[in-house]
């Protein structure tokens, strides 16, 4: 399958990239070389190639800002033009700023749910004709536990919370299109450009908690459960939220250990 | 080879135990509480650890609302759909814990979100719902994940059968506590 991944060059998008390819997709990945809000993530796009090709796979690696419906069309078009499709989306790339609505300011309100939530409406949108032209398609949305609402995460809260309505909207709409729209909530503090940008990119303040298998959560877990998406067993879930964060809906408190 | 107890009878617990064709399977129909224990007892004899649990949901009974629902009938829905979980998984735990980790997927029925006309069955399944919750938060730091499967009206053996697979599978040793729904928009169903 031809796949686009948003924010598909560091972190958890780059582990979805590489998970997809190794399984056979054609995958195309972007997101912004530049350093963004509250993150450490920067130039993946020629190291993510790198990597793919020392490991034998192939993966389109281009820079362009999801939250700009121009760019996002440049993307489509490329696939179009390399591949003649596009059958999967993976709405991978957010920005996480922190903050309580006291000291989140509307500029950053309008950022955080313009990449998160607009990028995610706008990457679907450009898609979804290609995909219900041949009556096949796969969305997965990469949310998080701030879409339960989280503290200090009011900007990030609301633009993932929006993106589990988007993903039950969609799901219903293009249900009789053959296309399928599923949501994957990562582990906690997976280890990000997000996830680090927000102690400053300060590693010895990282402190992941162990996950239910007692190991920690890592960003191939997630593409893992992404990439069950994209295979004929997940015919079943649409409009589904896969919930990989090893807590029922992210909630807590998970007991003292004995 | 993973060893994994299916406790279930039908077309769903059929097509589950064929989707788990690596694993070594007892395969216990739930009408009985006490089969699930015999299984384990069996298993412990021969010296064998018990790697995972899947319990399917009976059939739905008859259609009732709370008037139409006899003391008897609630009893009977509650035990057959709800207890007969935990006992399931209560015959199940001391011995995943003592392998150091292990897999558990309840398949529930959607009426555990609230469906007419479906009084009883409504309350097990949003039971059932609640108790894989609370069963991953007890038991997440033993290493056993226990996720739940709702399965919604249209969802066939073939879309569950291929979920749970994956649930007990190692690409899905993050999930643990998530209801995850099949065929039926998350949390609700209908357009």
């Amino acid at each position: 399958m031809i796949v686009i991944v948003t924010g598909g060059t560091f972190g958890i998008g780059r582990a979805i990239s590489l998970k997809l390819a190794r399984d056979g997709h054609r995958v195309i990945a972007f997101g912004l070389e530049a350093r963004q809000p509250s993150s450490v993530a920067e130039h993946g796009a020629a190291t993510l190639q790198t990597e793919a090709a020392a490991l034998g796979l192939h993966i389109d690696a281009l820079e362009a800002d999801v939250s700009s419906a121009a760019g996002v069309q440049r993307v489509v078009d490329f696939a179009l033009a390399t591949y003649g499709e596009i059958g999967g989306l993976v709405n991978n790339a957010a920005i996480g700023p922190l903050g309580t609505i006291l000291t989140t300011s509307a500029d950053v309100f309008r950022q955080v749910v313009n990449v998160n939530l607009k990028g995610a409406y706008l990457a679907s949108k450009a898609v979804l004709p290609h995909m219900i032209e041949r009556r096949h398609g796969v969305i997965a949305n990469v949310g998080s536990g701030g879409g339960w609402g989280k503290p200090n995460m009011l900007a990030y809260s609301a633009s993932k919370g929006g993106m589990f309505s988007l993903a039950a909207a969609l799901a219903y709409d293009h249900a009789d299109d053959g296309i399928r729209v599923n949501t994957v909530v990562p582990r906690p503090a997976t280890l990000t450009g997000m996830s680090l940008g927000r102690i400053g990119g300060d590693m010895s303040r990282y402190r992941p908690a162990l996950a239910a298998v007692g190991r920690i959560g890592t960003a191939d877990d997630c593409a893992n459960v992404v990439a069950f998406l994209f295979t004929p067993g997940a015919a079943g879930l649409n409009g589904a939220i896969l919930d990989a964060g090893s807590l029922p809906r992210q909630g807590g408190p998970v007991p003292a250990p004995p | 080879m993973p060893r994994v107890i299916v406790c279930g009878a039908g077309s769903v617990a059929n097509a589950i135990a064929r989707a788990l064709r690596d694993a070594t399977l007892d395969v216990v129909t739930a009408a009985d509480a006490t089969a699930v224990e015999r299984a384990v007892a069996a298993a412990q004899t021969r010296n064998e650890r018990i790697d995972a649990l899947v319990t399917v949901a009976p059939e739905r009974g008859p259609a009732a609302t709370i008037v139409a629902t006899p003391e008897t009938q609630w009893d009977d829905v509650v035990e057959r759909h709800l207890t007969a979980v935990f006992l399931a998984c209560k015959a199940v735990m001391p011995h995943l814990i003592a392998a150091g980790g292990g897999a558990i997927v309840n398949v529930a029925d959607a009426a555990g979100y609230g469906r007419a006309h479906m009084l009883a069955e409504s309350a097990s399944h949003g039971g059932i719902i609640a108790f894989g919750a609370a069963l991953a938060y007890d038991h997440f730091h033993d290493r056993v994940r226990v996720n739940t499967i709702v399965a919604g009206d249209a969802a066939g053996p073939d879309d569950i059968a291929p979920v749970a697979a994956f649930l007990l599978s190692p690409d899905a040793e993050v999930m643990s506590g998530s209801i995850l729904d099949v065929c039926n928009v998350a949390y609700q169903g209908g357009r």
